[in-house]
């Protein structure tokens, strides 16, 4: 997995790739948190476009990150689901509670 | 094919007038192996008993590919790569192959944490065997993987999961695994940890040796 992080504005965006498992989920949760907990930045936009994988740890790191983001009343959008992506986040049946959109343009919308 | 409805005495009994340890008998959807450490885990409420000449075509299947490797969370995506391609080889469908792969991936990820607590050099043996499940009068053949470790004990009573209303991170493992698979068993025998998933095939694929 790689994480790439653009600022914008209030908003950063990490592009993220490759595959979210129990090796790389931490590495994922650590960046949100930071960005969420400790830089306060009033949203963070997940680009999950080039994912190809992900399991109950990264579905796990994406709950930290909503929860974390309502704790310090920021916003936490997800986008470019891929099917796969999507099929695991119906199987928790989390997809609901996520703010998710279809593309970036949508994402940093004001 | 015998089908008997059994609470855990009446088949402690059923599985003492059985002639041979470690026996398979197909149970309600799965199978069951006749315990000599009686650990009540390997059984089941439901069973339905193979006359022999049935339960010869249970867990007898051919070994299609055996991995030994260490409890490395890095390893994982080696796993999933070459299940993956099995999976498909075997004609199961993109969906089909995508639940596999989580299933054994969640499974594996279950082992490094809660059985090794998380020690990056323990053993784990994983085999997939193609089987021939007799059901519904006619035969299915299906993917058999076995996962065994030498970790902690797991209670099975503990392994639940959680409500999915619960909106909290963690306990989706399980709840993936059971809803990706027809087939899951936990046992503990000599000292391991061993869990068996099952997925039926439900499109013909390429036969055996094509």
């Amino acid at each position: 997995m790689q994480i790439a992080a653009r600022h914008l504005d209030k908003i950063t965006i990490f592009d993220i790739s490759g595959d979210i498992d129990l090796a790389t989920s931490p590495e994922l949760r650590k960046a949100l948190l930071r960005e969420l907990r400790e830089l306060k930045i009033p949203r963070v936009v997940l680009n999950l476009a080039a994912v190809r994988y992900i399991d109950s740890s990264g579905v796990a790191s994406l709950v930290e990150g909503l929860k974390a983001s309502r704790d310090v009343g920021s916003r936490f959008i997800l986008f470019g689901l891929n099917r796969t992506i999507r099929e695991v986040l119906q199987l928790s049946k989390l997809v609901k509670i996520f703010e998710i959109y279809e593309n970036e343009e949508q994402s940093v919308a004001p | 094919m015998l089908v008997e409805a059994l609470e855990w005495r009446g088949l402690q009994r059923r599985l003492a007038s059985c002639r041979r340890r470690d026996s398979v008998y197909y149970l309600v959807g799965c199978c069951a192996r006749k315990s000599a450490s009686e650990d009540r885990s390997e059984t089941k409420l439901g069973v339905q008993f193979l006359r022999p000449e049935e339960s010869t075509h249970v867990s007898r299947g051919s070994l299609l590919l055996r991995m030994e490797l260490r409890s490395n969370p890095e390893m994982l995506c080696v796993v999933r790569n070459a299940l993956g391609q099995l999976a498909a080889t075997l004609g199961f469908s993109e969906p089909e192959c995508n639940a596999v792969v989580l299933a054994v991936d969640e499974a594996l990820t279950n082992i490094i944490r809660h059985a090794y607590l998380g020690d990056a050099e323990r053993p784990i043996e994983a085999s997939f065997r193609r089987i021939h499940l007799p059901r519904e009068g006619q035969g299915r053949d299906a993917l058999e993987i076995v996962l065994e470790d030498r970790g902690v004990t797991v209670n099975p009573k503990k392994m639940c999961g959680r409500a999915l209303e619960d909106v909290r991170p963690g306990g989706l493992g399980l709840h993936f695994i059971r809803q990706s698979m027809d087939t899951v068993e936990f046992s503990r025998r000599n000292g391991r940890n061993q869990l068996r998933l099952v997925k039926i095939l439900h499109v013909h694929g390429p036969r055996k040796g094509s």
